[in-house]
């Protein structure tokens, strides 16, 4: 590697290495208390920043850079965009809850960066050793983010079972890519996801891919492997809860678009049963369990469950198809539940949380705005037509009916309509029943303009959806 | 004379331990701690046959990096341990209950 080649990786990686000094730069900052002000500023600016590096440096070809260890195309930029835009929205309003609960600190935001870094890496990794890397400095970050309230009982709690739980899922995903190591004899993702196209399928090259998605269906939250899921959304603060529901999906979703492109195995019986049966048991457990929650964010997180199940059936219908259909998905359900995270974010305040559905009875009558969007953006997880999530849900349907697989179509369509029982229940807590507890501030004009430009992108992908779709079959195929 | 399907076995049967220990254990956090190590071990083996038997040295270079991601996996899972101790005077497993629906 000459010095032309390092110049070269250092100019296509810029984003994320400023970053990385960006949060090293906060986390010296958050020690000052002068500085100490100023540390959501830098965060937010040099997110900006990085954003717009990122954009501007977008290129249609593919380029290997740090001797073939990362890659950079059309598709890495696009998630990377998409994850940066997530971010920037939950900062800027977690800001307020944050200061309620006296959560701010040089280190939060320092740990929030490193672990937003570490999906890009996992998003543009091209070697076993970066992917492993980037996912455990999302994760190390995460497991600290999560403990960071120190005098919350529930807190550690809910960072004990991730801790345990995430590190059983990455070594999984290790002990299948070190059968992949010992099968195909090199590091690199692409040739391990093209050893199919010169060699027969042998059980241990399908017994590693198995170990690997289940590390992978771990972290998506598929069923049975939903259980850190649900304690996570309760116990964590609920910007961290935020992060945790949308930028990994992303990251993980472009980790199995990476292993299963232009790879045979998606042919093979085995491993596409083993793919749609977790889907759909998946979208069963979710949608049950979250017919009996009391508590909201149990009853989001069981409907995340649902929602990855869906998840992994865009991806095992991609067999003929390509993944659009899964990023597709993928993006409108972090943008959904961005949406309806960051709401409930925005009413939490440090004398009132929302914690039971009940809590939110006659929300409508104190703040008629944050009612309706939030009823929007319920009616799009739930997949109700004029919203995003209709689309998404319809297309992951029409992919399974396209293969002959009219009754598997037809058991999901039902579980979902049993689904929609529990987010019309919340909205009749908020327009049917009376006594608001707390005041919903009014202040935070730009929190609420972000808040109401979610609600208004999911009824407007849904009016122009080929805008979108067309432009990510494109950079997919 | 052992083979290298010996050495397979070997590393397959404790990262099964290792796992049972995660789910059979009932009385102390740190017992869990122990059980992660030993699962990344497990995989580390694994490696290193590989690497061995394939005149490949990349895979030994993976296993420096597993063992220092462990060793940092092992720190942050006693800070919260230390944390958890702090907020509720007790290790046992069967006690971490307060999160249910």
């Amino acid at each position: 590697m000459n010095l032309n080649d390092t110049l070269m990786s250092l100019s296509n990686f810029a984003p994320e290495i400023f970053l990385f000094f960006m949060a090293m730069t906060i986390l010296l900052a958050g020690i000052f208390k002068s500085l100490k002000k100023h540390v959501i500023n830098i965060t937010i600016v040099s997110t900006i920043i990085a954003m717009l590096l990122s954009f501007f440096a977008y290129t249609d070809d593919s380029v290997f850079i740090f001797n073939d260890s990362l890659i950079k195309s059309n598709v890495t930029e696009f998630f990377k965009i998409i994850c940066y835009i997530v971010f920037l929205i939950q900062i800027l309003i977690s800001q307020k809850y944050l200061r309620d609960k006296e959560l701010i600190s040089g280190e939060f935001y320092s740990l929030l960066l490193f672990a937003l870094i570490g999906c890009l890496i996992i998003i543009s990794a091209n070697n076993l050793i970066t992917l492993f890397l980037g996912i455990e400095l999302s994760s190390l970050s995460l497991y600290s983010l999560i403990a960071l309230n120190r005098t919350s009982l529930i807190s550690g709690e809910a960072a004990i079972k991730y801790f345990v739980l995430s590190i059983i899922a990455s070594a999984l995903i290790l002990f299948g890519f070190s059968y992949l190591y010992g099968i195909t004899n090199s590091l690199m993702i692409n040739e391990i996801a093209n050893y199919l196209s010169n060699n027969e399928l042998s059980n241990l090259y399908l017994f590693s891919y198995i170990l690997v998605f289940i590390g992978v269906a771990f972290k998506f939250a598929v069923a049975p492997f939903h259980m850190w899921l649900p304690d996570v959304y309760e116990g964590a603060p609920l910007p961290i809860t935020n992060f945790i529901a949308s930028i990994p999906k992303i990251a993980f979703f472009i980790f199995a678009y990476r292993f299963l492109n232009d790879n045979q195995i998606l042919y093979d019986d085995n491993f596409s049963k083993f793919i749609l049966y977790l889907g759909i048991f998946s979208i069963f457990i979710g949608n049950m369990y979250a017919l009996a929650q009391q508590k909201i964010m149990r009853m989001l997180a069981y409907s995340g469950v649902a929602n990855s199940g869906f998840i992994f059936l865009a991806i095992f219908a991609s067999l003929e198809f390509n993944f659009s259909v899964a990023a597709f998905y993928v993006i409108t359900y972090t943008v959904t539940t961005v949406s309806a995270i960051s709401i409930i974010t925005f009413i939490s305040s440090n004398k009132f949380d929302v914690v039971y559905i009940k809590d939110l009875k006659g929300l409508s009558s104190k703040s008629g705005l944050i009612s309706v969007l939030f009823m929007i953006t319920l009616l799009s997880t739930a997949g109700i037509p004029l919203t995003i999530g209709f689309y998404a849900k319809y297309l992951v349907l029409d992919a399974l009916v396209d293969q002959d697989m009219i009754i598997t179509a037809v058991i999901v369509v039902l579980l979902t309509v049993i689904g929609l029982y529990y987010y019309l229940r919340v909205i009749w807590f908020m327009f049917f029943e009376k006594g608001f507890n707390s005041l919903v501030k009014s202040s935070g004009t730009i929190n609420l303009i972000i808040l109401s430009i979610i609600p208004l992108l999911i009824i407007a992908i849904f009016i122009f959806p080929d805008f979108v779709f067309s432009y990510l079959f494109a950079i997919l195929t | 004379m052992i083979t290298m399907t010996h050495y397979l076995v070997f590393s397959a049967l404790l990262f099964c331990i290792s796992v049972a220990g995660i789910f059979i254990n009932r009385k102390n956090i740190l017992l869990l701690l122990m059980s992660i190590e030993l699962m990344l071990l497990s995989v580390n083996t694994n490696f290193i046959i590989f690497s061995n038997y394939s005149n490949d040295i990349t895979g030994q270079v993976f296993v420096f990096f597993i063992l220092a991601v462990a060793a940092a996996e092992s720190a942050i899972g006693l800070a919260i341990i230390v944390s958890l101790f702090r907020a509720r005077n007790s290790l046992e497993i069967n006690l971490i209950n307060k999160l249910k629906g």
